[in-house]
């Protein structure tokens, strides 16, 4: 039989993860918006292809960002 | 000026008034002068713990409200000279208890004592803010259950949001027999679990129930050992964990046959 000690680390690793990674619905699209302006700034972005992902990992939470780009911006323009 | 440090746990019934009591008396032993605040407006317990509750005779609200001067509520402790305790305010929707009254008081304190002890309340609204916005440090408590180390590991995500130079953990009311047995989460589970740095490991005691029942805190026993490493730790910013599983439990009974 497992150790009570070993259940009950468990349950407190998964119990504080997912306390964790618990967020408000908007955060998620206050993410992408942010993340889109910046990402707007050096790219052409293939329009709507940023999605913003949040997961739990080990340490806490993966933010995972996935963008296509149809092009890099000409720098040697920027600010002229 | 002296370290103000709030004692905090989120979740009641961890031990923190005792804790407050007990690490506040280490410290007076140590030799540092120490005072203790209640900070758990309408719900103190401090003073009771300490059996001062008949000296009681201005509280921090006098003190705030400018009733009474800060010495005039300030009780000394009657075994350790080196110990005051400013009592809790009975009234608790005062307009004057803010948490920038609370950290005036709390300055003003620091100027004449080594250290601030202050018993936060439990839970995380008003009380909370009050007592952690007036400290610079924060220890929180927790014993080796899922619900008080989860709340523990709230009240640290909170902590991060206020200017705090340390911020530790305790593990109370650990029961190194089961431990041993791996029947309950050991300090260290706890402490990976949650990330934050331990400062102290106390281990279950009856004679804390049987002290508080007599108005003491028991200071010669296996817990008053823990508290002694703890408040080491506190001063000299060592890291010395009490180690719980080397002494078994033994029922009172039997404890009380081998007369130990």
């Amino acid at each position: 039989m497992k150790k009570t000690a070993k259940i009950a680390a468990e349950r407190l690793k998964n119990v504080i993860l997912a306390d964790k990674v618990a967020h408000p619905e908007r955060l998620n699209d206050l993410l992408k918006s942010d993340i889109t302006s910046l990402l707007e700034e050096y790219f052409e972005l293939y329009p709507q292809s940023v999605k913003v992902r949040l997961q739990p990992s080990e340490y806490g939470l993966d933010i995972l960002i996935d963008a296509t780009a149809v092009r890099v911006k000409d720098f040697g323009n920027f600010g002229e | 000026m002296g370290r103000k440090i709030v004692i905090t746990s989120g979740k009641g019934g961890v031990g923190k008034t005792t804790l407050t009591a007990s690490l506040g008396i280490a410290l007076a032993e140590a030799g540092k002068k120490t005072v203790l605040i209640d900070a758990d407006i309408g719900l103190n317990n401090l003073d009771v713990v300490l059996s001062i509750e008949n000296k009681v005779v201005y509280d921090i609200l006098d003190v705030i409200s400018g009733k009474c001067r800060l010495k005039q509520a300030l009780i000394q402790d009657v075994d350790n000279p080196s110990l005051y305790v400013l009592p809790s305010a009975k009234l608790s929707d005062s307009p004057l208890l803010n948490a920038a009254s609370f950290r005036n008081v709390a300055d003003a304190l620091a100027l004449n004592f080594d250290f601030v002890i202050i018993d936060c309340p439990a839970g995380i609204d008003n009380g909370f803010h009050r007592a952690v916005s007036a400290a610079d440090e924060a220890i929180v408590v927790t014993t080796p259950h899922i619900s008080a180390v989860r709340d523990a590991d709230k009240v640290l995500s909170l902590l991060s949001g206020y200017n705090l130079m340390s911020v530790g953990i305790v593990v109370n009311r650990v029961r190194g027999d089961m431990v041993s047995r791996g029947e309950m989460m050991s300090a260290g589970d706890i402490v990976r679990a949650v990330r934050c740095e331990p400062v102290g490991v106390v281990p279950e005691d009856d004679y804390i129930t049987v002290y508080s029942s007599a108005g003491r805190v028991p200071f010669d026993t296996v817990s008053g050992r823990a508290f002694k490493i703890l408040a080491s730790n506190v001063i000299n910013g060592t890291r010395n964990i009490f180690d719980c599983s080397a002494r078994p439990r033994l029922s009172a009974k039997i404890r009380r046959f081998l007369g130990v």
